[in-house]
């Protein structure tokens, strides 16, 4: 647009100072040109008209069209536009390369195109508007009128004006998924559009619209007349929705005009579980080369039943940590199953706490407890030291009763 | 206690050393009340024998009985009845005198006071009540065996060994100790029985004595009943050692 | 049982008014004060800003200063204690010619060995104590910390690990005495031994693991190797009493050792693993992973001091 705005800049004042140079430096010259050329147009003349001077839009909707200015004369003119009886509960500006334009100047032979812009307040409601455009030049010597008529109407455009499809109308998933949606939304009007996005389900569900591909969140967007655009619509299920289908629908709206679709979620459960101990308590203590047991319980805290749960451990090498059942085929939904660890420290182990680490893997879901494992030295040896003590103080005893009574 | 009048009885005591036999199956017997000597050449056996009698040393063979009881089984009980006077007695250095005979009291379950009346008599018996109060490292030869007498008369027992107990002294030294030993005889009715090489001595304070050679008993008798075994005639005039050099001669 | 109280009495009268014993004492204690100081003073710079310096006590026997912890100085120099105390335990006596008298009186033969074994004893305990107190005390003085009921367990447990340590010592010297007539060949013999299980137990066992499993320097080893190398290693120096004693006492005496090994093969996962929480050790546990070095020490000191007493009662006692 910048550039754009420069480009005609320049070749405005390009013209114009070339015009100057012909007309003071070699008026000969000019003349000459001017004269050379068998030009039969008129010496001054200008007309105003509007693209489409009827137009029927939709209530709310701004009006854009086209404002041309022709100057017909062989001179150039400046043309001041005006509008002597505004329509009431309108808006109508001009405006030239983005400006808001009061006067416009022309070349002779040439025309200029504004686009005039009407918009209707609030409450304009329906009904036939009639605004009268005036162009004048500069000296007033010329005038030019034309009018444009807006017939506001009270009914929304066709739907056909905008549709909105999905490939995939039907998720299923559990509650912990987010279901995506993408939809496609295509604008049949005429006219760039901003459409409004919302979506409705049931209670505390939530839903977010996103552009294609982007992570941001929309709440509207503006499609090019004629041209589509993907939307997604995330769907986050109310963890505690129950199983079954639930119907979300979308809306796009645009003033007047709407679209609705209807997609679907299945929701097929939450798969969750939870591993942990009865007591809550997470320790144990174990020594060397010795099998000490736990019992940890697996609830499945899902909604949905938890297929083929098997059990793995993080563990220090060359200890072994064994399950009992090694595998459980399913566990219903707040149903709970107890599994044995074993848990053999490692011949070697030194004494001190360890951790261990069991997850309950399940087909969708999993659950870890980190166990602490309190490697305890062996007190056999402490018993064994004593006895041997024991035995060589008793032999020492006896040493006294059988050699000391002398 | 026991009225029998023997206190000592050695029969068939024997002491081997390795190949060595210290003691050879000697018998002798000694009553209460005497001074018995021991006479014999260094190496004869005589601190072996004595050794034995205390139970300080085992028998190889044959038995002693002191007062009735051996030594080896009772030996608590013959230790309290038996003084013993070793050949070179030793005292701790660093303590005095009387200190010394302090620690000896104790060690036979003397009440400290007791002792202490005890130790003070005993020290003026053996005339060594101004140096009571020194340390014994600074005794003379004659005084430590004096002191060792003092040891004897604190424990009050009915028995005394005495090892060489005139060895290495004077001859002023050697008659205070020959009385003292005679006193101890005479006053305290304490048995005696010592070994000596001092002959002349022995000879005058000696009731029996008994004559040992390579841990041999030569001969037991007094000293009346030997010189006419031994030197045949009756002579007023002899002395143990004539009697002795024959016994060793032949021996 | 009179006899030995006796006997008991005036060797610890001996002991405490012997002039080598003040000199020992007075050296240790010397030196314990010194050691202590250092380290009470460069744990206060390390501590400062430290809001509840946990196990420092300990420390105080442990650190090293700039010199030795006062733990390895007593496991180097306190065989000498126990040395000093008893090498000339029965041959002076033989000397003097005051065994024979001794025996004679009428107390059994093995008071003389046990009073003076309990003596001797009793002048460590003594010794030991003292030292500890004053070293507690100087800690608390210029650490301020003051220890738990679990460091007073530890320094406690470490006095009774020293005390049978310096014993056992004590019982080399006496069984010394008694075998050597002689007084300056058992004192040297005593001295001798300490030597070699001080120093040369050490290097034998570093001579028997590269002779057993030998470790080329140029390309290393893997870990397995070096493993049984450090495992012989170990094994032999644990014939050293000192070795034997240090490990226990180090490991007493600081509660995050948990092994008395000086070379253990940790996996990346088992190291994961203790790390995540890494706790001292209680003393009850502790106490058990030296346990068997405690019981051996107690071990050998006992069988130490039955040699000895068989070796007396059937020794002639004849003087000379
Ligand atoms: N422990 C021993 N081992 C081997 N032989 C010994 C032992 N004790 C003593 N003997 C030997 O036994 C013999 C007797 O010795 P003992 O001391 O009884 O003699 P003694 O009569 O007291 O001599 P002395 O007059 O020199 O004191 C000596 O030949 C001595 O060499
Ligand atoms: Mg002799």
């Amino acid at each position: 647009m910048v550039t754009k705005k420069r480009t005609m800049t320049r070749r405005l004042i390009t013209f114009v100072i070339i015009c100057s140079l012909m007309w003071c430096l070699s008026p000969h010259l000019a003349a000459a040109v001017i004269t050379g050329d068998k030009d039969n147009r008129p010496a001054r003349a200008i007309t105003v008209a509007v693209q489409y001077s009827g137009m029927l839009v939709p209530k709310g909707d701004t009006v854009r069209v086209d404002l041309v200015v022709n100057n017909t004369g062989r001179a150039d003119e400046t043309v001041l536009l005006d509008l002597p009886q505004p329509p009431k509960g309108w808006n109508i500006s001009f405006k030239g390369a983005n400006y808001a334009v009061t006067s416009v100047f022309v070349p002779g032979g040439k025309s200029e195109t504004l686009a005039l812009t009407a918009e209707p307040d609030k409450d304009t409601g329906a009904g036939e508007y009639t605004c009268l455009i005036k162009g004048r030049t500069k000296d007033g010597a010329l005038t030019s009128d034309t009018s444009l008529t807006i017939k506001v109407t009270d009914q929304a455009i066709t739907s056909r004006d905008i549709t909105i499809t999905t490939s995939y109308p039907e998720l299923s998933g559990p509650t912990t998924t987010n279901f995506e949606f993408s939809l496609e939304v295509s604008n049949k009007s005429g006219q760039d559009r901003i459409f409004n996005l919302s979506a409705t389900g049931p209670e505390k569900w939530e839903f977010s619209f996103k552009p294609a591909y982007e992570a941001k969140q929309i709440s509207s967007l503006r499609i090019k007349a004629g041209s589509s655009q993907a939307v997604a619509v995330e769907v986050k299920p109310d963890k505690q929705a129950k199983l079954g289908t639930f119907p979300v629908n979308v809306e796009v709206n645009s003033g007047q005009s709407k679209a609705e679709a209807q997609v679907r979620v299945i929701i097929t459960g939450t798969y969750e579980i939870k591993a942990g101990t009865p007591s809550g308590l997470l320790s144990l203590s174990a020594q060397p080369g010795k099998p000490s047991n736990l019992s940890i319980y697996v609830k499945n805290t899902g909604s949905a039943v938890q297929k083929g749960v098997s059990f793995v451990s993080f563990k220090p090498e060359n200890w072994k940590v064994e399950f009992k059942p090694e595998k459980i085929d399913a566990i219903p939904p707040n149903d709970m199953k107890q599994v044995e660890v074993n848990i053999t420290p490692g011949d070697e182990a030194l004494v001190g706490d360890y951790s261990v680490a069991v997850t309950a893997q399940g087909e969708k879901a999993s659950s870890d407890v980190e166990l602490r494992v309190t490697v305890k030295a062996s007190t056999i040896w402490g018993w064994v030291g004593l006895l041997l003590i024991l035995v060589v103080v008793l032999g020492l005893a006896l040493v006294f009763r059988y050699a000391g009574r002398r | 206690m026991d009225t029998s009048k023997i206190v000592v009885e050695a029969t068939g005591l024997t002491k081997v050393y390795g190949s060595k036999t210290a003691v050879d199956n000697i018998s002798f017997a000694v009553d209460r009340g005497e001074i018995f000597g021991f006479l014999g050449p260094n190496g004869a056996g005589k601190t072996t024998t004595v050794l034995m009698m205390l139970g300080l040393t085992e028998p190889s063979a044959g038995r002693v009985e002191v007062m009735g009881l051996d030594p080896r089984f009772a030996s608590i009980k013959v230790k309290q009845m038996v003084g013993y006077l070793p050949e070179n007695v030793g005292f701790y250095g660093d303590l005095t005198g009387r200190q010394n005979l302090l620690y000896v009291a104790r060690l036979n379950g003397l009440t400290d006071k007791v002792s202490h009346d005890r130790i003070d008599q005993a020290l003026d018996a053996v005339g060594l009540k101004d140096e009571g109060d020194k340390r014994a490292a600074a005794y003379s030869r004659g005084m430590r065996q004096r002191l060792g007498i003092a040891e004897l008369l604190i424990r009050e027992p009915d028995i005394v060994f005495l090892d060489e107990p005139t060895l290495g002294l004077d001859p002023d030294g050697i008659n205070r100790m020959i009385s003292l030993i005679q006193s101890l005889s005479l006053e305290r009715n304490m048995t005696v029985l010592l070994s000596s090489h001092q002959l002349h001595q022995v000879q005058r304070i000696c009731h029996r004595v008994g004559i040992m050679i390579k841990g041999k008993l030569v001969a037991v008798g007094t000293i009346d009943e030997l010189a006419k075994e031994k030197l045949g005639v009756e002579q007023d005039t002899f002395t143990l050692e004539e009697i002795y050099m024959k016994y060793f001669k032949e021996a | 049982m009179r006899g030995m109280w006796v006997i008991y009495r005036k060797e610890l009268a001996d002991h405490f008014s012997s002039n080598r014993f003040v000199i020992l004492f007075a050296l240790i204690t010397m030196v314990s004060l010194i050691t202590t100081f250092m380290v009470g003073t460069s744990l206060k710079k390390e501590l400062e800003g430290i809001a509840r310096p946990s196990l420092v006590f300990m420390m105080l026997f442990t650190s090293t200063g700039d010199l030795f912890s006062l733990a390895q100085f007593i496991a180097f120099f306190g065989p000498l204690i126990g040395l000093v105390l008893g090498f000339d335990a029965i041959n002076r006596e033989r000397i003097n010619g005051t065994l024979s008298k001794l025996a004679a009186q009428p107390i059994y033969r093995d008071a003389i060995i046990n009073g003076k074994f309990m003596a001797g004893v009793v002048t460590i305990k003594i010794m030991l104590l003292s030292i500890v107190l004053l070293i507690s005390g100087l800690g608390l003085f210029t650490l301020g910390v003051t220890p738990g009921p679990e460091e007073v367990g530890r320094v406690l447990i470490y006095l009774v690990i020293s005390i049978f340590y310096i014993s056992f010592w004590l019982g080399v010297a006496i069984l010394f005495s008694i075998f050597f007539r002689n007084i300056a060949t058992s004192a040297l013999a005593a001295i001798a031994l300490w030597i070699f299980f001080s120093f040369f137990v050490t290097f034998g066992a570093s001579l028997a693991a590269n002779a057993l499993v030998p470790i080329d320097q140029n390309q290393g080893a893997d870990a397995e190797r070096l493993f049984a190398h450090a495992q012989v290693q170990k094994a032999v120096s644990l014939l050293s009493p000192m070795k034997l004693y240090s490990d226990a006492t180090s490991t007493i005496l600081d509660p995050m050792r948990k092994t008395t090994r000086s070379l253990i093969l940790i996996g990346p996962m088992e190291r994961v693993s203790m790390d995540r929480f890494n706790r001292p050790l209680p003393l009850g546990q502790s106490i058990l992973v030296v346990f068997p070095y405690i019981v051996f020490l107690i071990l050998i000191t006992l069988i130490c001091f039955a040699i000895s007493y068989l070796a007396f009662m059937r020794q002639e006692i004849r003087s000379g």
